[in-house]
């Protein structure tokens, strides 16, 4: 049964190799509090442009995940990456101007230092943001703490829990990718969305 | 009826303060590696590292000494 807009979660990240540790305990904190988390990178189908794809997947969530940490010049063109605020602005607009569901939505801004976010995009503050350090532990915390009281769930495991079996599984994954014939770097976000989703099921609470 | 009625908020209050099950969901894109395959690897990897953790604890607890 595909998950409601009530147990959806977008993400809105950056999709770089140096943000990956950040990326995977998202993903898994997510699957782990009982929720489904969906970004761009989940469809390949040609035929469906990537705005559109976006548009579908933030109005399938209640829930939206926005880190805006690499708003910063890129060292080759000297221009700042925008995918990340236009999203959010996307991600905001639905929520101002949309139908009585999608005024329900609820979003977290996550940057890597606190207070960095009003040097460029002010407009911003009032909402809910954080700062994760680049630090996988915070993010994780911060993601079940938010998700906890948003959805007002009760069941969800702690911080503590969580980071526990996200090392767990970490440690475990190269043995499962070698099953497979893969590296762990190799994982496409399908396959790797699966693992997370199968492993928590094994090694339920 | 006010004895009907009582009872049904009172389980309805105990509904309401019981913690939520949390129920690990399916994501909504099929899986390209196969799930029943994915689901064996996993529990072959949790009983190796189950057997790894045995030996190694066999080892640490041996009561021969050695000469």
């Amino acid at each position: 049964m595909p998950a409601s807009y009530k147990e959806s979660v977008f993400i809105n990240c950056p999709f770089d190799v140096d943000y990956k540790p950040i990326f995977n305990a998202i993903f898994f904190v997510i699957y782990d509090a009982g929720f489904v988390a969906r970004c761009a990178l989940e469809v390949s189908n040609a035929a469906q442009n990537r705005f559109n794809k976006i548009l579908q997947i933030i109005t399938e969530c209640k829930y939206g995940i926005h880190d805006i940490s690499r708003t910063e010049l890129d060292s080759v063109n000297a221009l700042p990456r925008f995918n990340m605020p236009f999203e959010l602005g996307i991600y905001l607009g639905s929520q101002w101007f949309g139908n009585k569901t999608q005024r329900t939505k609820s979003c977290l801004i996550l940057d890597r230092e606190p207070y960095r976010y009003q040097k460029f995009i002010s407009d911003i503050a009032g909402q809910d943001i954080y700062s994760h350090q680049n630090n996988p532990e915070q993010a994780i915390g911060l993601i079940r703490n938010w998700l906890r009281t948003e959805s007002k769930r009760t069941g969800i495991p702690g911080k503590a829990v969580i980071w526990k079996r996200y090392n767990q599984f970490q440690q475990e994954l190269p043995a499962i990718c070698q099953k497979f014939n893969i590296q762990v770097e190799e994982l496409t976000l399908v396959d790797f969305t699966h693992l997370v989703n199968k492993w928590l099921k094994e090694n339920a609470l | 009826m006010p004895t009907t009625k009582a009872k049904n908020t009172t389980k309805k209050a105990a509904r309401k303060s019981r913690p939520a099950k949390r129920v690990i969901k399916d994501p909504p894109f099929p899986s390209t590696l196969g799930d029943e395959r994915i689901r064996q690897a996993i529990i072959e990897v949790a009983r190796e590292r189950l057997a790894n953790m045995t030996s190694a604890k066999k080892k640490s607890v041996s009561p021969f000494v050695e000469n």
